[in-house]
């Protein structure tokens, strides 16, 4: 689970070689006729570029970034249209400079209006389905951990302290810290597990508050995120634990549900937890595990926070309760005269959470995550208070010739929660900027209820009356919902409004911040207006025998249109309606057990409102059959799994309308109690990949296996689409027709204790330590005692490992196998930086780089903070260890592009006299 | 002066104030006329008819709390970035809106003033420009043309950000000079060249027009044979003091309400003079234009082929498809087919006019649509027209000459000659209605 400047630097170099020989303007066509990767190189190419420009204008590194990514999306837009020369440097020169100032002025103004800086841009709210849920998961199972696991994940992970900040903060030892930071991960990732959403270092990266500084494979990654409309392979590849913030176009919609769906283990329309799809043949197919009893109980207050009788409580999303996983909210119990109430439900063993709601007649409903009792599983407590509702919502609906729509029915999807001050606060941040709004929307409404699968106590459809007006209440004051339109012949409309007397609010859009839409809020009381919508009618059949295929779903292809779909009935016959009208891209996703491929295809007309005809022929697959089990221990395993095809395969082409089933849409096989599974392939070669459900080594640490056994891994799977190695546990060639069966391991790596000395061979305590792993590629901590445990360790490929203690001047480059690390002196390197023409260089910052592996690429940490020349040029750089390669990194001044850089090595202690140091440069 | 040959128009026996002309009215100062609107300003005069069409009383089916209902659909598609809802925003103004001829009006000054959203890329850019063309649309020229060529969109269409001292971009100083004002043969290269000197700096910030002194050339310049130190405000100046802009505008009048076979050169220099006279009031010309005696001579009748827009608005008006209304979305859609995509001309100068209308694929557009029309589904329609309800409600009988008599003078303000009844009273009663829509006599108004 890597970040993206890791895979990302392998990628765009693997893109480099291909498109090395290739010339600006070449890629550029390229890119117009839909190859991505061109547009993938073109960044890489030039990214350095436009970032150092940006840099060199802009007060923060956020805002460089931002700019940066503005100029690619200029870039893409206008791929078509320009003129271009061979080398396109000069325009991106150009017009970077042009929305630097641009970003200049409005930072300007814009800290001018606010004593203190803008917040840095902290990635939260994705698309309203998808990254939101993602980051609703990740809050609420942060906020259900026991504050002493809670505390040291957010200071060290979302507020980017260092192990001794955190600790220090905290006021324990930092063996302390480390340990409950271990702890506290893993619980928060079995429980993120259960919920469908995968935790690595990208879904913190993500969610951090303060970005480490960007190096060109993340801002890559970043550009193209913002840039690309659909889950391409570049895309794909490249954009996982990118910073993805804000309202993101219809087009842009699909980046994010892709990267979900790769990164995360979850798109698409559901946050159901996931569906854990069964081979049906083996009809045994829960864990038998013993089911122990569990309860909920807490009180219901009113607004006054004096407790309320006879409100109904509700169980909304929950997991790891028997009979209490159904989608639909279930009334499960009454508050007594105290206001209490208790639910007990079986657990089925797995790990226990809920979200509960309590709703009265003439109040607003309270809801809340449920918070388990320190040190007893079985045992969850929530307490809600209820809200004042006396503002209903009442609208009209109007179709485009102004008319009103009779008939059609509204229903809540999200119930978005928070205090009146924060309302306030937060309609003055939309009608600012609608970046500040996106950016922020988490920490305005931070409890969401999801609503769309059921009534809540009467909070369910409403119709409207013939003049097309209708009246939603029981929502509580001062909250946000979003609701859903749906009528015969309108296209399915989604639209927010609060629940408070406001003039309607449209985020003013921003040209620089284009990947950002404005979005309306309307008050309380409000016109909507709807398009018509075009109906898709077809049969659906297999292939080969003409015969009707039932139980297939057709829905648009990518982003998501309110989650209209149509399910093919026993005679094969679909009807799809609520898609706007216009041609589009839809697709068919036949039932997982079922041996047909998904198909993607185009239909619909312009601004046509009649039914079109779409009939739909699936291709049957082959079936590739194997287990998974434990490594070390040979036990099955609980496992999703996914296949692709080689990317040289060229089977998947001859069949119409391809598509590998979990690309566009949320589902994936799943390995039995027997660990058995069996993925649907094309003819010929393919790869299968395996995500276990706990800890294991990742698949570009780990020998991949099947028909690669032994193959070393790397850092990305050249399947089609690419898939990023990181993301899975196992990988594995296969080949569809050769009827093998392949049994695959997953592997949790060894255990290894270490003691750090110093050179004369005396135990060392508070050294920093290095090293690459799940979560983050290059993780810096600090050892209080001289004992080290180094984790997931894979003996065959052990990684390196930095220690570094700066403080006594030693450090040594160690393999994660080695028992003893002894430490030796450090060295130090000196130079003069010189500009053009021989001049050095004064008060110039340097970066100081350096790389553990060749395929992580370059990187900035804390353990080498920045060095500024003297008035001379002048630089020292102490700490270095014998045997890494590093890397100076400086800016270099106008109107030269890019940034300049020197690598070199340190043999041993001492000084290292690098000279005079000027320019090569990277990134051109 | 007295404009002699533009003399009001009172009906005598050579020209009588009958169906004919109230349906030629209507289809030039409107979109077309209904049964009971025509029989209206048939029985009220000529007078009171061009009146309600001037102040904008004419239209007997106006929506209901329209400017409330067009702005949320406008200000919708704005917000959604959705330039085909605006189109669709545009035809809701067509159809339903209480002014006609001052959405004809916009619509002739955004030909005139030519601007795509294909290149602009920004609805409410477009959006923006739409409403400063209509708040102007029928007052004086200078204040128009001012609003017009500070529009966002229309500098961003013409490039004029690029334009700038020492790095000239001519496109908008050429197109004013040939298409806003003066027009070709009225001004030089040189002119251009010093004319884009005088506009450097006018640019587009943030969606604002901004004048950057920095990029502004405020050396000297000869501009039509004056030398001053131009800015973009007193080169505007100069091109409305133009002799040539007045002949211009009338030329642009004159080919909406009379066609392309125009009027008398010395008709049209009259009209001019007196626009010269009264610091370039288009309102005045076309009020003068609709009273005159020369609008509603025989030579003028039917002589002129209806703008897709025209063409699509004026079907179903005359078809009273009010509510339902066809949607708009598709109308705008079938507009574009015919060739006129709103929001979308094809380049700089706008549409063609007249005769250009009418080739194969934009007939069979016109065909097609008239048959959509009438027989619902594929104008988003869910019921059908019926030729001899519609009849029988005007007092007709329901037999196929009745129905043919009836729509025959909705459309054409005659009766039907004994060709066309032998041609369409055999069919089925919508056939006979789609026939006499799309054939070729309907295309003109």
């Amino acid at each position: 689970m890597a970040t993206a400047a890791r895979t990302g630097g392998a990628v765009v170099r693997a893109m480099r070689t291909a498109a090395a020989d290739a010339t600006d303007r070449e890629l550029l066509e390229r890119f117009t006729l839909g190859d991505e990767a061109a547009f993938a190189a073109l960044v890489a190419r030039h990214g350095g570029l436009v970032q150092g420009v940006c840099r060199r204008v802009l007060p923060t590194v956020q805002d460089a970034e931002d700019a940066t990514q503005a100029v690619f999306l200029v870039l893409a837009k206008k791929a078509a249209v320009g003129r271009w020369q061979q080398s396109i440097a000069n325009w991106l020169y150009t017009t970077a400079r042009r929305i630097a100032a641009k970003a200049n002025r409005s930072a300007r103004r814009r800290t001018a209006r606010e004593a203190r800086p803008a917040p840095p841009a902290s990635p939260s709210a994705l698309d309203q389905m998808t990254g939101r849920e993602a980051f609703a998961a990740l809050d609420a199972e942060l906020d259900r951990l026991p504050a002493g696991y809670r505390e040291p994940l957010v200071l060290c992970h979302l507020q980017g302290l260092t192990r001794d900040e955190a600790a220090a903060r905290l006021g324990v030892p930092t063996g302390t810290l480390k340990t409950r930071l271990e702890r506290g991960r893993k619980r928060l990732a079995d429980a993120l597990t259960r919920r469908g959403v995968v935790l690595g270092a990208g879904l913190l990266a993500v969610a951090a508050t303060s970005p480490a500084g960007a190096s060109p494979p993340a801002l890559t990654a970043s550009v193209l995120a913002a840039v690309h409309g659909s889950p391409s392979a570049a895309a794909v590849a490249l954009a996982q634990g990118v910073d993805m913030t804000g309202f993101l176009t219809r087009a842009k919609l699909l980046a994010v549900a892709g990267l979900v769906a790769v990164g995360f283990g979850l798109a698409g329309v559901a946050a159901d937890p996931p569906k854990m799809d069964k081979p049906k043949a083996d009809a045994k197919a829960e864990p038998k595990t013993a089911a122990t009893e569990r309860t909920i109980t807490g009180t219901v207050v009113g607004a006054d926070g004096k407790p309320v009788a006879g409100a109904r409580v509700w169980l909304c999303e929950s997991g790891g309760l028997i009979a209490a996983t159904r989608p639909a909210p279930e009334h499960a119990a009454t508050t007594d005269d105290g206001g209490r109430y208790a639910i007990i439900r079986k657990g089925d063993g797995g790990r226990a959470w809920a979200m509960v709601a309590a709703t009265k007649d003439g109040f607003g409903p309270g809801f809340d995550f449920a918070k388990a009792t320190p040190g007893d599983d079985t045992a969850l407590r929530c307490s809600l208070a209820l809200v004042a509702d006396d503002v209903p919502i009442a609208g009209r609906v109007l179709d485009l010739q102004g008319k009103p729509v009779a008939g059609a029915s509204v229903w809540p999807v999200t119930l978005y929660r928070t205090d009146g001050a924060t309302l306030v606060a937060w309609e003055k941040a939309a009608r600012r900027s609608t970046k500040e709004a996106a950016v922020g929307f988490n920490t305005f409404f931070p409890r969401s209820l999801r609503l769309v699968d059921g009534p809540l106590a009467g909070v369910g459809v409403v119709k409207t009356d013939k003049d097309g007006r209708f009246t939603f209440a029981g929502l509580g004051r001062d909250r946000l919902v979003t609701l859903r339109v749906s009528a015969p012949g309108v296209a399915t409309t989604d639209f927010d409004a609060v629940t408070r007397a406001m003039t309607a609010v449209t985020t003013p859009a921003d040209r620089l911040e284009s990947q950002y839409i404005p979005r309306t809020y309307h008050g309380a009381t409000f016109d909507l207006t709807v398009e018509p919508s075009q109906p898709f009618v077809g049969v659906v059949t297999d292939k080969e025998t003409g015969q009707p295929v039932p139980g297939v779903v057709v829905r648009a292809r990518s982003g998501w249109q309110g989650g209209v779909q149509a399910v093919s009935d026993a005679s094969g016959k679909y009807k799809l309606d609520g898609l706007r009208t216009g041609e589009q891209e839809l697709i068919a996703i036949p039932p997982i057990d079922q041996p047909y491929h998904l198909r993607e295809f185009t239909a619909g007309r312009r601004a046509n409102e009649l039914p079109v005809t779409a009939d739909l022929e699936l291709y049957r697959g082959v079936w590739v059959s194997g287990t998974v089990t434990d490594k070390a221990t040979g036990k099955p395993v609980t496992a999703s799994l996914s296949y692709r095809p080689d990317g040289f395969n060229g089977e998947e082409d001859r069949i119409p309308g391809y598509s590998p089933r979990g690309l566009h849409d949320p589902s994936w096989y799943v390995t039995d109690t027997a660990g058995q599974f069996r993925v649907l392939a094309v003819p010929g070669k393919g790869f299968v990949f395996v995500r276990a459900y706990r800890e294991y080594l990742s698949a570009d640490q780990v020998d991949w296996q099947g028909e690669l056994k032994d193959t070393a891994p790397r850092p990305y799977v050249a399947s089609s689409p690419v898939e990023i190695a990181s993301n899975w546990s196992a990988i594995a060639g296969v080949t569809a027709d050769a009827g093998k069966v392949y049994a695959l391991t997953v592997d949790a790596g060894a255990t290894v204790k270490a003691k750090i000395t110093d050179a004369d061979g005396q135990p060392l305590s508070g050294a920093t330590v290095t090293q690459r792993t799940n979560f983050s590629v290059f993780e810096v901590s600090r050892v209080d005692a001289a004992d080290v445990t180094f984790e997931r360790v894979n003996p065959k490929r052990p990684r390196l490992v930095l220690v570094l203690h700066p403080e006594k001047h030693l450090g040594a480059m160690v393999r994660a196998d080695a028992t003893a690390i002894k430490l030796t002196a450090t060295g130090t390197a000196t130079g003069r930086l010189l500009g053009e023409g021989g001049k050095p260089l004064a008060n110039i910052p340097i970066e100081i780089r350096y790389t553990l592996d060749k395929d992580i690429g370059w990187r900035t940490t804390e353990l080498y903070p920045e060095v500024t020349t003297d008035a001379a040029g002048r630089f020292v750089v102490p700490n270095l260890i014998p045997g890494v390669r590093y890397e100076l990194r400086w800016p270099r001044v106008a109107p030269k592009k890019a940034n300049a850089y020197h690598q070199f090595e340190v043999p041993g202690g001492g000084e290292k006299h690098l000279g005079d140091v000027s320019e090569k440069t990277d990134g051109e | 002066m007295p404009e002699t040959l533009w003399a009001a128009y009172t009906p005598d026996d050579q020209q009588p104030w009958d169906l004919k002309r109230a349906v030629h009215l209507h289809r030039r100062a409107a979109f077309a006329g209904t049964w009971d609107e025509l029989h209206r300003d048939l029985k009220d005069g000529p007078e009171k008819a061009v009146s309600r069409l001037l102040n904008g009383t004419a239209n007997l089916h106006a929506a209901k709390e329209f400017d409330k209902t067009s702005t949320l659909l406008f200000d919708a598609a704005v917000t959604q970035g959705e330039i085909g809802r605006l189109k669709a925003g545009w035809f809701y103004r067509f159809l339903l809106g209480p002014h006609p001829l001052h959405e004809k009006l916009t619509l002739l000054w955004h030909d005139h003033f030519a601007t795509a959203n294909g290149k602009v890329d920004d609805p409410g850019l477009m959006r923006r420009q739409n409403e400063t063309l209509r708040t102007h649309a029928a007052g004086k020229f200078a204040p128009l043309l001012n609003a017009a060529v500070r529009e966002p969109a229309t500098l961003l269409y013409l490039d004029a950000q690029t334009n700038r001292k020492g790095h000239a971009n001519e496109n908008l100083a050429r197109e004013l000079m040939e298409l806003f004002t003066v027009g070709v043969g009225h001004y030089t290269e040189a002119d251009v060249k010093e004319a884009a000197r005088a506009l450097t700096g006018w640019s587009v910030d943030d969606g604002q027009f901004v004048e950057l002194a920095e990029r502004h050339d405020i050396g000297e310049k000869t501009v039509l044979g004056a030398k001053a130190k131009f800015d973009g405000a007193q080169l505007v100046d100069l091109l409305l003091k133009q002799p040539a802009t007045a002949d211009r505008l009338v030329k642009k009048l004159v080919r909406q309400f009379f066609s392309d076979t125009g009027v008398s050169a010395d008709a049209a220099k009259q009209l001019a003079d007196g626009l010269r006279e009264r610091e370039l009031d288009v309102g005045w010309a076309v009020e003068t234009i609709l009273k005159s005696r020369l609008f509603f001579a025989d030579a003028n009748l039917r002589n002129r082929v209806l703008m897709p827009v025209e063409y699509v608005v004026g079907s179903a008006r005359v078809l009273e498809l009010f509510d339902p209304a066809p949607s708009t979305l598709a109308m705008a859609d079938w507009s574009a087919r015919m060739g006129q995509d709103v929001f979308d001309p094809p380049n700089v100068g706008g549409w063609p006019t007249g005769k250009k209308w009418v080739h194969s694929r934009s007939l069979i557009a016109r065909a097609n649509y008239a048959t959509a029309l009438v027989t619902g589904p594929d104008s988003g329609r869910t019921v059908a027209y019926d030729p001899a309800g519609q009849a029988k409600r005007h007092g007709f009988g329901a037999t196929p000459a009745d129905v043919l008599t009836y729509h025959h003078r909705l459309l054409f303000g005659t009766d039907p000659p004994a060709d066309t009844r032998n041609r369409l009273e055999p069919l089925p009663l919508p056939k006979l209605t789609t026939a006499l829509l799309a054939s070729p006599e309907a295309q003109l108004g």
